[in-house]
């Protein structure tokens, strides 16, 4: 049955090359590609690939360096328009300081925790409707700018782990940290009427908020016993597509559609679903709740066995987003599930969404304290 | 207008070596992006910069920099801010997936002074229709009715009346209904029932409807059991005592399969767990288990 195996070099050369190059049509995400070398980065990890000597080490993490701001956070690789305009942001200081971990670069003797930390505090909102949350960045008056939600959120939580914050003292603490509490209440807020999360109190939930949201919870260490998720659990299990013809007409769903994850309610499956159900389901519970190989022979069946890479949908083509998040799902799941090739992939963090040795090298490191 | 940019230079785009991801950028690319990062970095305030950012939009519209800096120039020049609206209008319809466009839409209307909300209407039924499950132009439709109060208005009920008579499959809908239904305290909790039950007979096998029905019952703590005759409406409770029986009329819905089990929490809702892992909902067997297994350890 070759639909049940994961064709690890094919994966290898699609990451390889896009590690090195993208074609043009990549353009629109130039202020995001500190995210697509993570994507390319981490996918290596997994597939146990990520093989560079010391001086491409260097190279690599000074590249990510340089977007290194005022000791702040990091800017995004466009970082040439001027001060005005390219303060640093939360989603680059998360994609960056990630990225260094997969190099294992000793990010604790270049980069001063606390000021990022500082960073953070800045950027959490003080009062109103989303007091607790976070926006992507500050003004001039360093203030918090532009819409917050809960995958800036998110960023914000893995921040703070990376850097060990939550391993100070609590006299430290207190002087260091974001507000925790807060934060926690806000991303309660956004619990829905379905069990989903979403972007703002009430709008439509979504599995990515949901990941964020469960994920985020788990990584401030909060009591999961003082909320019942049963509703959040039984919406992410609702998500895995499967509609048997004996109950749906035949025009409002596609009956091929079967196995994958969907985002939101009769909504098409997507490869990158099963990471965000796959993950909460790994911290709400257990990914066994999920019908593994199904979801194993739909990622499985995605693969793009020509290029290497994985597609949203049997319809597109590879990119590195869709690719990392189906093989961090099959990473994720592998001791539960069969298919040939699963033994070489690496074992994956589901909160962190990093790869277990990336998390331990992080545990490893030893910063200064104030 | 045509615009002369002779005196800028444009700046080089990321070109370290070695890099990671390095992208092939086109000739246009660079020097679209080359002179609109050279008149940002010495914060050019003017016309041609203005027509810049247009440019610089289209090829890389998910660029809040380049949002700001128009921002920024669209204040100096005191430019009439309902033309920035209806520009803004033009390009979203060509950036369906684009949500900087909504946020700067939120930044625009916040310089307004007295405006008036439903102007925003006909730009917003456009997007839906388009797309009826647009993410982004949802969530702004969210911001819009909370910034503007818009609970009771008359045209937006109407909108999502119609919208679900047409489509009663879709989400967004259902969910932004409830968010106007229920945010407001007058609502009419019997009137809401009757309306998605009718919605549920339409359509039996639709989660979204359902989740509506189990969202007022939470809402209100109404007893799960006062929902069983409805349930009966779906499943014939025959069928409980006769599983062997292979008419498929006797079932019509699996999500009214499932509640019933809630409702009934005993013996009998093992045997309803054990019909979903059977032929109503298979792909879910690990979860009706374990629903089982928790039922039996009570």
């Amino acid at each position: 049955m070759s639909e049940l195996s994961i064709d690890i070099n094919k994966h290898i050369k699609y990451f390889t090359l896009c590690l090195n190059v993208l074609p043009s049509k990549y353009q629109d995400q130039d202020n995001n590609k500190l995210s697509l070398i993570y994507f390319c980065l981490q996918s290596l990890e997994i597939l146990n690939d990520l093989k560079f000597n010391e001086t491409e080490k260097g190279q690599f993490s000074k590249f990510i360096y340089d977007c290194y701001y005022t000791g702040n956070g990091f800017r995004s690789i466009m970082n040439s328009m001027g001060e005005k305009y390219e303060k640093p942001s939360i989603s680059s200081t998360f994609f960056a300081i990630t990225n260094l971990i997969t190099l294992q670069s000793p990010i604790n003797q270049h980069l001063d925790r606390f000021k990022i930390m500082d960073f953070l505090k800045d950027c959490q909102i003080k009062s109103g409707n989303d007091k607790g949350s976070f926006a992507p960045t500050i003004d001039g008056e360093n203030q918090p700018f532009g819409d917050n939600d809960l995958r800036i959120c998110y960023m914000a939580v893995c921040i703070r782990k990376y850097l060990k914050i939550d391993e100070l003292p609590p006299s430290q603490m207190k002087d260091v940290d974001f507000s925790v509490i807060e934060l926690e209440e806000y991303i309660l807020r956004r619990l829905n009427y379905n069990g989903g999360f979403s972007c703002y109190q009430m709008s439509e939930s979504h599995l990515g908020y949901t990941y964020c949201a469960i994920a985020s919870l788990k990584l401030l260490d909060f009591d999961f016993s003082k909320i019942n998720f049963d509703k959040t659990l039984n919406w992410i299990l609702h998500r895995q597509v499967n509609y048997p013809d004996i109950l749906y007409d035949q025009e409002a769903v596609n009956h091929e559609d079967f196995g994958g994850f969907n985002g939101r309610e009769n909504k098409p499956s997507d490869t990158c679903y099963s990471w965000w159900s796959l993950g909460s389901l790994s911290i709400l519970e257990d990914v066994k709740l999920a019908n593994l190989p199904k979801i194993s022979s739909y990622l499985l069946m995605n693969q793009d066995r020509r290029t290497g890479g994985f597609g949203k949908n049997f319809d597109s083509s590879s990119d590195p987003y869709h690719s990392f998040l189906a093989l961090s799902s099959l990473a994720l799941i592998k001791d539960s599930v069969e298919f040939i090739g699963k033994d070489e992939l690496s074992e994956f963090d589901g909160t962190m969404s990093i790869t277990k040795s990336s998390v331990d090298f992080c545990q490893s490191l030893t910063w200064p304290s104030l | 207008m045509d615009f002369k940019y002779d005196d800028i230079t444009p700046l080089k785009l990321n070109e370290a070596q070695p890099q990671l991801c390095q992208i092939l950028y086109d000739d246009e690319y660079k020097t679209t992006m080359g002179i609109l990062l050279a008149l940002m970095a010495k914060n050019e305030l003017s016309e041609r910069a203005l027509a810049m950012t247009e440019l610089g939009i289209s090829t890389l519209a998910s660029h809040y920099s380049i949002w700001c800096y128009r921002f920024d120039i669209i204040k100096c020049l005191k430019k009439d801010l309902y033309d920035e609206l209806d520009w803004l209008e033009s390009i979203a319809i060509d950036n369906e997936k684009n949500y900087q466009i909504w946020n700067y839409r939120q930044l625009i209307i916040g310089q307004i002074e007295g405006f008036d909300a439903t102007r925003e209407f006909p730009i917003l039924n456009t997007m839906i229709l388009e797309d009826s499950k647009n993410h982004h132009v949802w969530t702004y439709r969210h911001w819009l009715v909370e910034k503007f109060n818009l609970f009771e208005n008359e045209k937006e009920l109407k909108f999502i009346d119609d919208l679900l008579d047409d489509d009663v499959y879709n989400n967004s809908a259902w969910s932004h209904r409830f968010f106007i239904k229920f945010n407001n305290e007058k609502v009419d909790v019997d009137e809401e029932l009757n309306y998605v039950e009718h919605k549920i007979r339409i359509s039996p096998q639709n989660e979204s409807s359902w989740n509506y029905l189990m969202g007022i019952y939470e809402k209100f703590q109404i007893p799960l059991i006062k929902l069983q005759p409805f349930l009966n409406e779906f499943v014939n409770p025959d069928i409980i005592d006769n599983t062997d029986s292979e008419d498929l009329e006797l079932i019509k819905s699996s999500f009214a399969l499932e509640l019933l089990a809630k409702t009934y929490n005993n013996e009998k809702s093992l045997i309803i767990y054990d019909l979903l892992i059977a032929k109503y909902d298979p792909i879910r067997e690990n979860y009706w288990k374990y629903l089982k297994s928790k039922l039996t350890s009570n």
